[in-house]
C-alpha cells in the first residue's frame, strides 16, 4: 500500500485524523493496501493505455505541443454516502428550479428586476443577456436543460456551490468513462460497495431532448451540434452523439430555409427538430450574434423564434451563470420558491457594488479574483499565492472595469488522497465535484458527477486545462457499511495446469520459458 | 447520411489504403537497394513520380538520395501523402466520424497513429524503416479487417470501400505506367537485372507469390502487366478493383436515388478497355499513354463522386 500523507489545512475526505480512516472508506483503503504498490501501478498503467487508445482526450488551447491529452485519471475513487448525497440532490434541484424561473422571468415580465431584488443595470450590462430571446416561449419554461454546477467542501466539510454552468457544461463523458475504467480495474470493490449506477445518463439525456421536439412525431430528428474536432471537448460531443445514436453535426452540415432547420445528407435535406448545441451563444448564428463566426448556422435564431426547432440549452441561459449574477442565486430561491437555500454559495464580492469593490481592493492579497466572463480557470488571481507586483498589476485591470470582476475568500477545498507515481505515495489533493443535472418536465441528476482533482502539487485549480485530473465518484446505495470480506474473496482451488496438459504442450511451454530466459 | 461524413469515409478509405501502398513500395525498394549487386541501378525517382510528389520533394531536397526519399515518403512533415501524413489524415477523418464508426475501428486507427504519427529521422538512422513500413501495412489490414467485421453494410460501408478500391486501382495503374515507361535493357547482366526489377515490381503490389502460382515460368514483363491489370482473381489487380468499384457505385446510386450514369459510363469504359483492349505490344515498347489516361479517368470519377454525393448538398 502506498503511504498516505495528511494535511490539516483542509477537510480531508478520507481521514478524520492522520491515522483514522473514515468508516465508509475502510474497505477501500484496506483492499488497496493488499494490492501493493507494484500491482497498483500495473493497474494504473493499464488504465492509462486504455484511455489513450480510446482517444478519451481533451485539447489544450495554445499549448506549444498543440495536442490532445488524456485527462489524468486518479484511481482512488471518491465515496459519497447516501444521506449526504440526498442533501446535495435536493439542494441542486432547488437551485436549478429557481434559476429556470429566473430566466423565464428575465426574458418575460422581469418581475425580479422591478421588485429590485436584482439590479436592472447588472442584467442589461451583461453580454450574456440575449435580447433576441425576449418573449420566446421555450418548452416547459426551461432554458437550461443540462446543468453542471461546481460544488466544493470548505474547511468544515460543508458543501457550497462555487458556480453554476448553464451553457455547455462539459465533463459528463469522463464520469462515464471513469466508471467504465474503474469497474474493469477493480471489479471486486464494486461487488463489496453498493455503488449507484451512472450509465443511464445518455438515455435520460436522449429522453429529455426528445421531449423538447416542437413537432410531435414518433421520431423527431435530434442532433448534437459541435464546433468540430479541434474543440477541447470534441471527444465528449462525439461520445454523447454516439451513445444516443443521434447525428453529430457541425454548423456547415445545417441550413435554415423558411424558418426550418435542415441537415445536408447524401439523400437530400432532412428536417432537424432538436439541437443539443455545444457551441456558445456567440457562435450559434452569425446572422443574430457574431457575424464573423463560421461555426454556426445562419438564420438559426429565426428558426428558434418561429418555434420550429428547440435548442438545448436555450440561448441566453448564460445570463444566470454570469459570475456577477451568481451572488444573487440564494435571493432567487427565496424570491421564486419562498424557501431557504439548501446549499450555500461561497461568499462573493462583486466589483459592480461600490462597497464590495472597496473591500476587494483593500484585501486583494487574501482573495481569489475571477473575471466574470471567463471559464476554465483562465484569468484568475489567487491572492495568497501571488506576488505584490502581480496583485498590483491585476488590480489595475479590476479598477479599469470593476463590473467584470468578482472576488471570493480563499477557501481551502477539501482534499482527497491521490496517487503520485514519482513519490510512490498517496498525497492529499484538492478536489471539487461537478454533478450533472438534466432539467425537462422532471429533473434528473445522476448520482455523483465528475470529481476533479488539482494534481499539480499545492494547486487549488482543478480545471483540466490547468493540469487537473479526475477520479470516479461513488454514491452509495445506502449507508450500511460494506462487508470487509466477502465470499468472493475466499481462495478458489485452482488446479496446477501442468497436471492436465499432454506432454507435447508441456514441452512447448518449457521451450518458451527457456527461450525467454536466454 | 451527412454529406460531410460520406466524404470523410471515402477519403479515410483512400488515405489508409495509400499509406499501405506507399509502405509496400518503399519497403520493397529500400530492401532492393540492400541486396542489389553494385552494377544494379536502384532508382528512387520513380517512387516520387508514382506518389506524384516529385515537385514538392524538390522544394525540400536538392537531389535524390537513398536517404532523403525514404524520409520524404515515410515521415516528412511537408509531405501530406507520406505514410505518416496519410495515417494522420485518416485518423483526423476518423475523429470526425467517431460517433459513426464502431469504436474498435476508431481505436485501431488511433492506436496506429500513436505508433506512426510521431516518428522522426532517427527512424532511418536506427534501421527502423522496415518495421515502420510493416506497421503501416498492418495498420491498414487491421483497420479494414475490423471494418469488414463490424461496420454495418450501409451507405457508410460503400463510401469507405469505394475510397479504398479506387485508391488501390489508381496506385497500381500509376506504378505500372512508371515502370513500363522505361523497361531496363542494360546489355550485360540483362537477365539478372530484369529479374531483380520485375520481382521488385511484383513485390511492390504483394503479387510475387500470386504471380508465381499463376505462371510457373520466368518473369515475363508482358505477363506481369497482364496479371496486374487484368487478373480476375488477384485482389490488387486493376480490373478486380474497378469491377468492385462499379458494384459499390451501383449500390450507392440505388440507395441515394442519384443519377450516376456519367460515372457508370466512365467506369464501364475503363473495364472494357482492360478486358479487351490493352495493347500489350506498345506497352512493352514503353508506350504508357493508355495507363496514364486510365489513371486520369479514375481521378475524374473521384471528382464526379464528390460532386454527386459530397458537394451537391442541396443548399
Amino acid at each position: 500500500m502506498p503511504a498516505v500523507s495528511f494535511t490539516h489545512q483542509a477537510f480531508n475526505e478520507v481521514y478524520s485524523t492522520p491515522d483514522q480512516v473514515r468508516a465508509h472508506y475502510h474497505v477501500l483503503m484496506d483492499q488497496l493496501s493488499r494490492l501493493g504498490v507494484q500491482e497498483f501501478e500495473r493497474r494504473a498503467g493499464l488504465s492509462d493505455l486504455s484511455f489513450r487508445n480510446q482517444g478519451i482526450t481533451f485539447t489544450v488551447y495554445g499549448d506549444a505541443q498543440g495536442t490532445e491529452r488524456t485527462i489524468p485519471f486518479d484511481m482512488l475513487p471518491r465515496i459519497i454516502q447516501a444521506q449526504e448525497w440526498q442533501v446535495l440532490e435536493d439542494g441542486l434541484k432547488q437551485r436549478v428550479k429557481a434559476i429556470n424561473l429566473f430566466l423565464q422571468d428575465l426574458y418575460g415580465p422581469q418581475r425580479i428586476l422591478k421588485d429590485r431584488k436584482v439590479p436592472f443595470e447588472l442584467i442589461h450590462s451583461s453580454p450574456n443577456f440575449r435580447r433576441e430571446m425576449f418573449g420566446i416561449q421555450v418548452p416547459y419554461g426551461v432554458y437550461t436543460h443540462v446543468v453542471g454546477s461546481d460544488l466544493i467542501r470548505d474547511e468544515q466539510g460543508n458543501y457550497r456551490v462555487l458556480e453554476d454552468n448553464l451553457r455547455c457544461p462539459s465533463g459528463v463523458s469522463y464520469v462515464l468513462a471513469n466508471r467504465t475504467a474503474m469497474t474493469r480495474i477493480f471489479p471486486r470493490l464494486f461487488r463489496q460497495y453498493r455503488v449507484r449506477p451512472v450509465q443511464h445518463y445518455t438515455t435520460a439525456l436522449l429522453e429529455l431532448l426528445h421531449s423538447l421536439s416542437p413537432r410531435h412525431i414518433e421520431e423527431p430528428t435530434i442532433v448534437v451540434l459541435t464546433p468540430g474536432i479541434y474543440n477541447s471537448a470534441y471527444f465528449e460531443h462525439a461520445f454523447l452523439a454516439q451513445q444516443m445514436g443521434v447525428e453529430l453535426v457541425e454548423g456547415r452540415d445545417l441550413l435554415v430555409s423558411e424558418g426550418k432547420v435542415y441537415m445536408r445528407t447524401t439523400h437530400g435535406r432532412k428536417q432537424v427538430d432538436v439541437i443539443y448545441r455545444r457551441i456558445d451563444d456567440d457562435f450559434l448564428d452569425p446572422a443574430a450574434f457574431k457575424p464573423d463566426s463560421a461555426l454556426g448556422v445562419p438564420g438559426l435564431m429565426q428558426a428558434v423564434r418561429a418555434g420550429n426547432v428547440a435548442l438545448a440549452n436555450a440561448p441566453g441561459a448564460g445570463i444566470a451563470d454570469d459570475k456577477a449574477v451568481y451572488p444573487y442565486v440564494p435571493e432567487m430561491i427565496r424570491y421564486y420558491l419562498t424557501e431557504e437555500p439548501i446549499l450555500d454559495n461561497v461568499e462573493t464580492f462583486s466589483g459592480a457594488k461600490g462597497q464590495d469593490l472597496m473591500y476587494m481592493l483593500e484585501h486583494a492579497q487574501q482573495l481569489v479574483f475571477k473575471p466574470v466572463g471567463e471559464s476554465g480557470g483562465y484569468g484568475m488571481l489567487i491572492g495568497p499565492q501571488a506576488s505584490k507586483q502581480e496583485v498590483q498589476d491585476y488590480l489595475l485591470k479590476v479598477k479599469a472595469n470593476p463590473r467584470n470582476f468578482i472576488a471570493q475568500p480563499t477557501i481551502s477545498l477539501s482534499v482527497h488522497p491521490s496517487y503520485y507515481k514519482d513519490s510512490g505515495t498517496f498525497e492529499p489533493c484538492h478536489i471539487d465535484l461537478r454533478p450533472f443535472i438534466l432539467v425537462g418536465q422532471e429533473t434528473t441528476i445522476i448520482p455523483g458527477g465528475l470529481t476533479r482533482v488539482a494534481l499539480k502539487r499545492g494547486s487549488l485549480v482543478v480545471n483540466s486545462s490547468q493540469g487537473g485530473g479526475s477520479k470516479d465518484t461513488w454514491v452509495l446505495e445506502d449507508d450500511e457499511l460494506p462487508l470487509q470480506h466477502t465470499m468472493l474473496e475466499a481462495p478458489v482451488a485452482f488446479p496446477d495446469p501442468e497436471d492436465h496438459l499432454p506432454d507435447l504442450a508441456l514441452e512447448a511451454i518449457r521451450m518458451a520459458q527457456e527461450a525467454q530466459q536466454q | 447520411m451527412l454529406s460531410r461524413l460520406a466524404e470523410n469515409l471515402f477519403w479515410m478509405g483512400r488515405y489508409v489504403e495509400r499509406a499501405e501502398n506507399t509502405a509496400r513500395l518503399l519497403d520493397v525498394n529500400y530492401h532492393a537497394t540492400l541486396e542489389a549487386p553494385k552494377w544494379f541501378p536502384v532508382r528512387w525517382e520513380p517512387l516520387l513520380r508514382i506518389t506524384t510528389s516529385q515537385e514538392s520533394y524538390f522544394e525540400h531536397f536538392p537531389e535524390v538520395t537513398p536517404y532523403s526519399v525514404p524520409v520524404w515518403l515515410a515521415i516528412h512533415p511537408s509531405n501530406s501523402s507520406s505514410i505518416r501524413g496519410c495515417i494522420t489524415a485518416a485518423r483526423e477523418n476518423a475523429r470526425s466520424l467517431r460517433d459513426q464508426l464502431p469504436s474498435e475501428m476508431w481505436e485501431s486507427i488511433n492506436r496506429e497513429y500513436f505508433k506512426l504519427g510521431f516518428a522522426n529521422q532517427e527512424l532511418i538512422n536506427e534501421d527502423g524503416l522496415h518495421s515502420y513500413c510493416i506497421t503501416a501495412r498492418e495498420a491498414s489490414h487491421l483497420f479494414f479487417g475490423i471494418a469488414e467485421g463490424t461496420l454495418p453494410r450501409d451507405e457508410g460501408w460503400l463510401y469507405l470501400q469505394a475510397g479504398r478500391t479506387l485508391e488501390r486501382a489508381d496506385s497500381v495503374l500509376r506504378m505500372l505506367a512508371e515502370y513500363y515507361q522505361d523497361i531496363p535493357t542494360h546489355a550485360s547482366h540483362q537477365v539478372e537485372i530484369q529479374n531483380h526489377h520485375w520481382m521488385a515490381v511484383l513485390k511492390s503490389v504483394s503479387a510475387y507469390e500470386a504471380y508465381r502460382k499463376e505462371y510457373q515460368s520466368r518473369l515475363d514483363p508482358a505477363r506481369i502487366a497482364a496479371f496486374l491489370l487484368q487478373s480476375h482473381t488477384f485482389p490488387r489487380s486493376v480490373l478486380h478493383n474497378l469491377q468492385t468499384l462499379k458494384h459499390l457505385l451501383e449500390e450507392l446510386a440505388d440507395i441515394t436515388q442519384h443519377n450516376s450514369r456519367e460515372i457508370s459510363r466512365k467506369l464501364g469504359w475503363l473495364i472494357a478497355q482492360l478486358d479487351y483492349g490493352v495493347p500489350m505490344a506498345s506497352l512493352m515498347s514503353g508506350d504508357t499513354h493508355m495507363l496514364r489516361g486510365m489513371a486520369d479517368t479514375l481521378w475524374k470519377i473521384s471528382d464526379d463522386m464528390g460532386r454527386l454525393y459530397f458537394l451537391a448538398r442541396y443548399a
